[in-house]
This record gives C-alpha cells, structure tokens and sequence, in this order.
C-alpha cells in the first residue's frame, strides 16, 4: 500500500462522526450530505452540550471507540455552551484532548475564531447556506480530515 | 476571507525542500510559501516577527517537520502552544500541521496532545506531495477561516 493508501485505511476504519448540532433543520441536512459525501462513516448527532459530553463520557469510561471527527455549532443555542463542550474537551486531563474539533458556525465573529482555536479547535468553518454548499462542505471535509490527514488512533 | 497569509513549510531534508518550492512555483503561484531548514530558523524568524517594529506579512498557517536533528519539531510545537497570544505574535491560537515520513501512533497521539491541529504523512511521490499541498492549501487557506490578530 503506499503512505495515502494506509491513511485513508485508519481514518476510515469503523469511524464514527459527532455532530454537536441544535437545530433540527441543520442536522437533516447534514445527515443527507454526509450520507452522500462521507457514506463510509456512522453520523452520531447530539443536539445540546450536556448530550455531548454525556455520549463522551461514556465512551471513555467503556473503553469504547471515539468518534474519529467532532464538528461543533457553537452556539447551542448561547456560544457559552460551544465554549463549554470545547473546554471539556479539550482540557489538560481528558482523553477526549486529542480529537479534532472542527467549528461549525454561521458566525463570522473574528472574536469567535480567535477563541475557537485559543481553546484547542482544530479548525473554524462558516455554516454553508444551501444544499450545494453543504455539498461541496462534506467534500472538502472528506479530502482534507479523511483522505490526507492521518487522524489520531489506538494501534490494535 | 482570509487576508493574505504566508504559509510556513519547515523540513529539514534539501531535496524535500526543492520538490516543495516547485510545486508552488508551477502549481500553487497564488499562495505565498516561505520555506525553513530547521525549527531554529523558523523559531528566530517567528522572535523577530514579535518586536513591535515588525511590518511583514505573518504566518497563517505553519507545516512543520516532526523530527528533525538540532531541534525538534515536537519541541518546537510544544513550545509555541505554551505562548500566549500577545502583541504581534499568535503562537497558540496558529494552526500547525505536523508532517513525517514515519508516524507512529504514539507520535501522532503525542502531537495532537500537545495542540497540533493535524497530522500528515510525508508524501515522498511527486504526484502525493502536490495533491497532499493542493489539499492542505484548499483547506486551510480557503476553506477554513484562520484566527486574526486584532
């Protein structure tokens, strides 16, 4: 296998997709774009912070399989709750600390993205408005998190 | 979008360092890419972008070499993440990519612990390494919306 071969091979190994999403019509959305552009993985959509961190948690204390990416709306429905999922995450002790967290907002903010990465996000994207661009989004996504870039995982 | 940024590259194998500006040359002429031998050079050009009198262009983003000789791209990645954005100089809150030719999972978990924002592997293909820098540049510098410094 060449190097890209044995990369796309561990990101796409059983991987699972969080989503950390709070509006209804958005989570459809991205439910049928993944579907179409990243159908290899299992989409887990949770739509308040505490849901988020509760589905965390019990993967860590079951040993289980984290999610491979975390894409997190910020404000759920206030930013204080993105921030707190973020925090949590990422602070110093968790395990959950080296899981990519892609920011997912239609703010535009700079406020916004300086805090984002400041906390430990990986990456700062604006929420697509339409079909097409929610589309073209997932494919950029694919290319970039699943195709290229080695994600963090637990050698078997 | 983003205001133009450079993109750092810092690799410390010449014949890696050639292929790379190529491709920019030929393939990627609209992204500016300043390219660094080792993490000291990279490190005193960063100290000398943080004096107030300092009018350049900064870094958007830097792809940094894991390992390399002197000092250590690991090290330098842990160092940066420890420095607080301040003044002229966005150590923390700036996307670094780290980059390999031979990753160990434990080396990736450890860069990722230590704030890396991803991982590459090190296309040593000619055609891999143009579409891993296609891929990286798209993202990162397009896609993605990079952290200011007001």
């Amino acid at each position: 296998m060449t190097d890209i071969n044995k990369v796309k091979y561990h990101n796409f190994r059983k991987s699972k997709i969080l989503i950390i999403e709070d509006s209804q019509d958005h989570s459809e959305i991205i439910k049928l774009a993944i579907k179409e552009c990243i159908p290899e993985v299992q989409t887990i959509i949770v739509s308040t912070a505490l849901q988020a961190m509760m589905f965390l948690d019990e993967i860590v204390s079951s040993n289980g399989v984290l999610p491979k990416l975390v894409l997190l709306d910020l404000y759920l429905p206030r930013k204080e709750d993105g921030w707190l999922v973020l925090h949590k995450i990422k602070r110093q002790s968790s395990q959950l600390r080296v899981l990519p967290v892609i920011i997912l907002s239609a703010s535009n903010d700079p406020e916004d993205i300086r805090n984002a990465y400041d906390l430990g996000g990986s990456a700062y994207t604006i929420k697509p408005v339409d079909y097409s661009s929610w589309l073209e989004y997932f494919k950029s996504i694919r290319k970039h998190w699943m195709e290229t870039v080695i994600l963090p995982f637990k050698s078997e | 979008m983003n205001d133009k940024k450079e993109l750092y590259i810092v690799d410390d194998s010449a014949d890696h360092r050639f292929l790379v500006e190529n491709i920019f040359a030929k393939f990627l002429p609209d992204y500016p890419v300043k390219i660094f031998g080792g993490a000291e050079e990279l490190y005193n050009h960063l100290i000398l972008q943080s004096s107030d009198d300092y009018t350049g262009t900064l870094p958007g983003l830097i792809i940094l070499d894991l390992r390399m000789p002197l000092f250590n791209g690991y090290e330098l990645l842990k160092l940066l993440r420890q420095t607080p954005d301040n003044g002229h100089t966005q150590w923390k809150t700036l996307p670094i990519i780290m980059m390999t030719s031979e990753g160990s999972p434990k080396e990736v978990m450890l860069c990722y612990q230590a704030g890396a924002n991803s991982f590459i592997k090190k296309p040593i293909e000619f055609q891999e390494l143009r579409s891993t820098l296609e891929t990286i540049c798209h993202y990162w510098l397009d896609f993605n919306r990079l952290p200011v410094l007001d």
